[in-house]
């Protein structure tokens, strides 16, 4: 579960305040807004890539406000996938297990498992600067998924993506909406894309 | 942009012409050896004065600029810190005319006070005593410190305690004013220049005097303004004048 | 076309330099240059030190310009300008700022332990000083060219700082930090004032290429001086080559 209390940012002279949401497991909540209204900047104070000024984030109970960002376990998608480019796929997915210091063999089954489920387990060797637009999201999705968080947070991930391959990932998504027992925050801006995923809707 | 840009560079290029002009009214390039540096400054003032010739000085080891002027083949006179690196000019045939203007003796020169309690050559070996020499093969004072302790035979035991080689006399002396050297070989006239130098008293040193000499080039454009810079060096009550206020003797 | 000519004119002048080098000189002036003691020793000093001021260069500029690139703090604009002191100065002026550095109490305390003043260490303190300042500027551009996006990513998945600093940033700078390394390097090859000032010319002592070159030129050697530059001018190229082909090599894949 992830609840947003009283949130209040302030970043230079742009403020967003008064952020108040929940949403549980198994919910998955599409965020939406104008361009310039915030949304990004509420994921970032989310995952603690920004100071909040006053405030609380909760995951379940715990209060991760003021946490460290490595702490948080929240599955975050930005919307450049910001994929890092000196590694393999394989690398990319496997890296937040590498971090917590897993044996090699288990990062590799569950590597493996994610790319199945993505269905890019054919592109494991490769690097990721050769990728198009499509794999690089699965990519992105599969690293963001690989330590099992308790809450995914996907900026605009479909906003770069021709038709055909933004209908191929909503499906997806769906998939794993159904599959994954866990809460999800997606921002974007298009309402197609919030109806055929939502399960709430919330407007900024 | 582009065009301003232009015009600024066009600018530039016509004040630098500018300042090359200047320099080329009546002016005279000397090579000059870093131990009549002191006394040279004061009569290329004094000359400027009586004659409104410019001598532009350029300093270095005698040796340095000998190969500078082979190269450049620029110039109008050479004022080497003794007759051998004159003797070498000559060989390679580029001075037109050259005569002796001062006499320099070496001296064992040391830290003001004497600190280190410096006595003869042999004490420059002592355990925490820094030596420094001009480089024998850079500047004239170095060659001749080299050849006169070959002479008196202790090159062999004092070449291992040197702590450092320099390029020229006036680095050495610099390097015993801000004490970063015990003692050093430098030149009479220069040790005068300092009163941070006291000098020790060797006996056989006196045996290799030299004399500073001055050449005119053969690649001077204006060779009858070298002769005359030359004889006034040499002759002019002057000139003489400074030199003995700065303790040079003449030849 | 203007600035075609600009450019050709610019490189043509730089080859016509190092064949002017080359007319002068002859494969056995280059020979007997390389068989001569002092100049091997000075070949030895000259890699070595050139080396040893690299790594440091390259282990001082890696934080350095990190901070610089990734922090904002008070004073910055200053420290920024204060980085650039050892590359505006005239090498004269390094050179004797050093020997002064080292009169004073706090340097003649390591001198009590370890002396510098013209030995070999101040061949080393001389070529880092200005060589250091080079790697610096180039480390703080790579890490200011690359986003911090990656970064960012790296922490949500559970790194700290330093673990996204050593598994996503520096992998990243790899190529900036070849760059800054040779550039450090070649910078310390050719170092020459501050080192006559701080650590002398002593032949077999602290006797460098750049100083052999002077000391070579300075007895009428002109031929060896000539052998002597053109040695380095090889190394030194060839450095810089590898690295570039190395560099761009691993960019591409």
């Amino acid at each position: 579960m992830l609840q947003c209390i009283d949130l209040h940012i302030e970043q230079g002279d742009f403020t967003v305040s008064n952020i108040n949401f929940k949403i549980n497991k198994g919910e998955y909540v599409v965020l939406m807004g104008k361009t310039g209204s915030g949304k990004t900047t509420i994921i970032e104070a989310i995952c603690g890539l920004r100071k909040v000024k006053s405030g609380q984030v909760l995951l379940d109970t715990i209060d991760v406000t003021h946490m460290a960002t490595g702490q948080r376990e929240i599955g975050y998608v930005p919307q450049d996938g910001a994929l890092f480019v000196t590694m393999t796929v394989a690398e990319n997915i496997g890296f937040a297990l590498k971090i917590r210091k897993w044996p090699k063999d288990k990062i590799k089954d569950r590597v493996q498992e994610l790319a199945v489920l993505l269905g890019i387990d054919h592109l494991l060797k490769r690097g990721v600067t050769s990728l198009s637009g499509g794999e690089k999201q699965r990519v992105a999705l599969g690293r963001a998924l690989s330590f099992y968080p308790e809450v995914l947070c996907l900026d605009e991930p479909l906003s770069a993506l021709d038709d055909t391959t933004k209908a191929d990932i909503i499906a997806l998504l769906q998939r794993l909406k159904n599959s994954l027992d866990i809460a999800v925050l997606h921002i974007s801006h298009s309402k197609e894309e919030a109806k055929k995923l939502s399960s709430s809707i919330l407007h900024l | 942009m582009g065009k301003s840009c232009i015009i600024a560079l066009f600018i530039l290029f016509f004040l630098m012409v500018g300042c090359k002009k200047k320099q080329e009214q009546k002016s005279l390039l000397l090579y000059c050896a870093a131990v009549v540096k002191p006394v040279l400054e004061e009569v290329v003032k004094v000359y400027y004065k009586e004659t409104g010739i410019q001598i532009d000085l350029q300093y270095g080891g005698s040796g340095t600029l000998l190969a500078n002027l082979r190269i450049a083949k620029q110039g109008d006179l050479y004022l080497s810190a003794d007759a051998s690196y004159m003797q070498q000019a000559i060989k390679y045939n580029l001075i037109k005319e050259s005569k002796p203007l001062v006499a320099i003796t070496p001296v064992l020169a040391v830290v003001v006070n004497n600190p280190k309690q410096i006595k003869n050559i042999k004490d420059v070996c002592t355990e925490g005593v820094r030596f420094g020499i001009a480089n024998p093969d850079a500047a004239s004072i170095g060659s001749v410190t080299k050849n006169m302790l070959v002479a008196s035979g202790d090159w062999d035991t004092v070449k291992n305690c040197i702590y450092v080689q320099m390029p020229t006399v006036s680095d050495v002396s610099n390097a015993l004013k801000l004490k970063t050297i015990d003692v050093g070989v430098i030149w009479d006239v220069t040790a005068n220049q300092y009163k941070e130098i006291d000098t020790v008293k060797i006996d056989f040193f006196n045996e290799f005097k030299e004399y500073a000499t001055v050449g005119v080039l053969k690649s001077s454009k204006q060779e009858k303004e070298a002769l005359e810079f030359m004889s006034f060096l040499l002759h002019n009550a002057k000139s003489k004048r400074v030199f003995k206020k700065l303790g040079y003797n003449m030849y | 076309m203007v600035m075609g000519i600009v450019a050709s004119t610019y490189v043509i002048l730089i080859l016509a330099m190092v064949l002017a080098d080359f007319f002068y000189t002859t494969p056995s002036h280059i020979f007997k240059a390389l068989a001569s003691s002092e100049i091997q020793y000075a070949i030895k000093l000259s890699l070595i030190s050139s080396t040893i001021t690299m790594v440091l260069s390259v282990i001082v500029a890696i934080p350095i310009g990190y901070f610089m690139a990734r922090y904002n703090f008070k004073f910055k604009k200053i420290i920024d300008a204060i980085l650039d002191i050892p590359i505006v100065l005239p090498p004269l002026v390094v050179g004797l700022s050093l020997l002064l550095l080292f009169q004073t109490t706090f340097g003649q305390f390591i001198e009590s332990h370890l002396r510098i003043t013209y030995t070999i260490y101040a061949v080393v303190i001389a070529q880092f000083m200005v060589a250091c300042a080079f790697a610096v500027r180039t480390m703080y551009v790579t890490f200011s060219q690359i986003n911090n996006r990656q970064e960012q990513v790296a922490l949500t998945l559970g790194c700290n700082q330093r673990q996204s600093f050593f598994y996503i940033l520096l992998p990243q700078a790899k190529s900036g930090i070849l760059t800054a390394a040779s550039l450090a390097w070649a910078r310390a090859l050719g170092e020459f004032g501050p080192i006559l000032i701080f650590a002398g010319a002593t032949r077999m002592r602290t006797e460098v290429l750049p100083t052999t070159v002077f000391l070579e030129m300075s007895v009428g050697n002109i031929e060896a001086a000539v052998a002597v530059s053109l040695i380095m001018i090889a190394s030194g190229f060839l450095v810089l080559l590898v690295v570039r082909l190395y560099g761009t090599k691993k960019n591409t894949i």
